[in-house]
């Protein structure tokens, strides 16, 4: 009973979130603004089925939203999802990123209900206080990340359709490219200590922090791709339309890193995604 | 990895390869590609990053050195034509001024006397240097695992004894500047424990076993998943791979016999057999088995065992085929297999601690400097005022859009607050 009502609790979240992008959607392609303002109560009211369902399966399961594909997107989704409605409550010029950030958030939820939503039971070596650190950064790092490719989406419409109205309204094509560097800096500390945590745990179950294991070795080219991309900016002074593809290609590595990896090779670390 | 590496396979299996295909291996072994992560090439690779790295930290602390803060000389000074100017048509005190900027976390540093020079998170320019001061750290912590580590895993069956030695380990990783691998005590393996989830996921698993010290003192201790067992400076860390141990004797027509064990590995549900295909020693024969470790096979613990046997004479000829329990013996050509027991084997890993507190140090400061890097960009502020008109300039080390619109916001409070 319990097991189909975070599912059903799952879709009414869904649900929330499809209409908000609508609402986003339209904002953007039809550049009125007022529809902002319900598109993001709209994505805040979604989080709270999200959540109630995240906490049922944690019930159901005793342990965190971090084992088999429905629980990692679910939870992804929902910190995604939050650290957005915070940036835009910050900074209101922001919101029209959700056009981006909201559709993506609900095809995670939704692929991961049509891919597995049977539970599944914690291995031993995954009960260590080292996975909720390496994992809750490493969600933080995904959210910051999605926030990010979203305002470098933003940059490139905007510098293609600068003459419509709507895209006036939205913070200068600067800002917007300020905002991508920051948001990547973030992705970048929370990536780091992701990968710090996720040695320190390997130390502690395997005797060593770092076995090349093929997700390790992708996330290390990931880490490596932002820090290229952070040195790109600050010492090749790469900026605006450069910057913000170099940020495209990024996302696909992180995605690459996190979704795709896990389902083409043997690793430790799919254990968390079959 | 497309070529095998001798930290995942047995000698065995390499003493296989050299004797099938002899040039290649060879090739593969002199340039290391088999042991890529305890190569020399690979070493040196990384000791080329560490020597890159130390220089770059070098320099940055040159630079940061010879420019103690970020107010310019008066060489460098910000054009007129940078400066903002608004008019708050009155004079106002400096340190009402100070007060003002301080509640926005600008701090006075110094400046010329007719300008005030205000900074904001000054910290920022040694977020590079610790930044990469903790990369620096985690490069030589590699560099010093890559050249001493030892490291060696053997799969051990109960009531068997392992004798530390180097040459007894099953795989070995060891250092480029390492040798041998003794661990300098003996390991019983006096009981595996498996428990399962309903969804055959591993519970938990543990490893009850001796250690039998060089004056043959005996200490009992278990060893778990996340829970390494610490003596006399090894670190001992329970492997997932474990499984059945067969074992079998062979009597040949002359009288004399042979016993073996085969291993073999649990399989991901209970449903399924452990299964191997392993050559039986000192014979021409090769078993294929299926066991299940109860009849009813829908358990991975053992109830009435059965195990469904093969036994090839080279690659395709079967020369025996059946079901077998326990104490069952059989008659293959002229000799004479029984099937002895069966029991549990453990995979147990030694590592000799390269003290790896300078990787986490690393880590720490590293995280601690990128944190400061983009959280925490540097700020500078020149206000100077001549009569009621207040000019500002400021510049930042990053986000410059940001803070653009931060020094509007600014100008817009100070004219709100002091105009009159």
């Amino acid at each position: 009973m319990n097991s189909e009502l975070q599912i059903i609790f799952n879709w009414i979240a869904i649900g929330f979130y499809i209409v908000s992008t609508v609402f986003f959607a339209y904002s953007v392609s039809f550049q009125k603004e007022k529809t902002l303002k319900p598109a993001i109560l709209l994505a805040l009211i979604g989080l709270i089925p999200h959540a109630i369902a995240i906490a049922i399966r944690w019930k159901i399961t005793g342990h965190g939203p971090y084992m088999a594909k429905y629980e990692v997107l679910s939870s992804n989704a929902w910190i995604t999802v939050l650290l957005f409605i915070i940036v835009a409550w910050k900074i209101p010029r922001l919101r029209p990123a959700g056009v981006i950030v909201m559709p993506l958030s609900f095809l995670m939820m939704a692929f991961g209900l049509f891919m597995s939503p049977e539970i599944r039971r914690l291995p031993p070596s995954l009960r260590s206080i080292w996975l909720i650190i390496h994992v809750t950064f490493n969600k933080l790092a995904a959210g910051a990340i999605i926030i990010a490719l979203g305002t470098s989406v933003l940059y490139l419409l905007k510098e293609k359709r600068h003459d419509r109205d709507f895209y006036k309204k939205l913070p200068s094509l600067d800002v917007l490219d300020a905002y991508s560097y920051k948001f990547i800096g973030f992705g970048f500390i929370f990536w780091s200590i992701t990968i710090a945590a996720g040695a320190i745990w390997a130390n502690e179950a395997w005797g060593r922090y770092w076995g090349w294991d093929p997700i390790e070795t992708w996330s290390l080219i990931t880490w490596l791709l932002y820090g290229l991309y952070l040195h790109a900016r600050y010492f090749l002074k790469w900026q605006g339309r450069k910057a913000a593809w170099l940020m495209v290609v990024c996302f696909a590595f992180s995605v690459l890193t996190i979704f795709i990896i896990p389902f083409v090779v043997e690793s430790l670390h799919s254990e968390y995604f079959r | 990895m497309i070529v095998p590496q001798v930290s995942d396979k047995s000698p065995s299996y390499f003493n296989g390869w050299e004797l099938k295909s002899p040039k290649t291996f060879y090739i593969v072994n002199l340039l290391q590609l088999n042991r890529v992560y305890t190569s020399v090439w690979f070493l040196l690779l990384v000791f080329i990053i560490m020597l890159s790295l130390g220089y770059s930290l070098y320099s940055q602390v040159r630079r940061n050195l010879k420019r103690r803060d970020f107010v310019p000389l008066s060489s460098h000074w910000p054009a007129a034509a940078d400066w903002d100017s608004i008019d708050t048509k009155t004079v106002i005190e400096q340190e009402s001024l100070i007060r003002f900027m301080r509640g926005r976390r600008y701090f006075l540093k110094n400046g010329r006397d007719d300008v005030l020079v205000f900074t904001k998170n000054s910290i920022n320019r040694w977020g590079g240097v610790i930044f990469h001061s903790g990369l620096f750290l985690i490069i030589i912590a590699a560099l010093v695992g890559l050249a001493f580590q030892e490291r060696g895993f053997v799969q051990i069956m109960e009531g068997e004894v392992f004798s530390g030695m180097h040459d007894d380990f099953l795989v070995k990783d060891l250092g480029v500047f390492q040798e041998r691998f003794d661990a300098g005590f003996k390991t019983q393996l006096y009981k595996f424990y498996h428990e399962y989830w309903e969804t055959d996921q591993i519970k938990d698993i543990s490893s009850s076993v001796n250690i039998i010290d060089k004056d043959g003192k005996t200490k009992e201790k278990t060893i778990n998943v996340n829970s390494p067992l610490k003596y006399n400076g090894i670190n001992i860390y329970q492997s997932f791979d474990y499984g059945y141990a067969l074992t079998f004797a062979l009597k040949r027509p002359d009288g004399s016999e042979t016993v073996t064990h085969f291993l073999l590995d649990r399989p991901d549900r209970k449903t399924k057999p452990f299964v191997g295909k392993t050559d039986f020693p000192q014979t021409p024969y090769i078993f294929r088995m299926k066991f299940y470790p109860d009849i009813s096979m829908n358990s991975f613990h053992l109830g009435k065992p059965i195990l469904y046997l093969q036994v090839l004479k080279g690659m395709n000829n079967p020369v025996f085929e059946g079901l077998v329990i326990p104490g069952n013996v059989m008659n293959i050509e002229d000799n004479i297999v029984r099937f002895v027991n069966i029991s549990h084997w453990s995979g147990l890993i030694y590592v000799k601690g390269v003290d790896m507190t300078i990787a986490y140090i690393g880590f720490f400061i590293s995280c601690i400097g990128a944190s400061i890097i983009f959280l925490l960009p540097h700020k500078e502020m020149f206000i100077s005022q001549k009569g009621s008109v207040l000019s500002l300039y400021g510049r930042t080390s990053r986000y410059k859009p940001l803070f653009e619109e931060e020094m509007e916001a600014i100008k817009k409070e100070i004219k709100e607050r002091y105009e009159q």
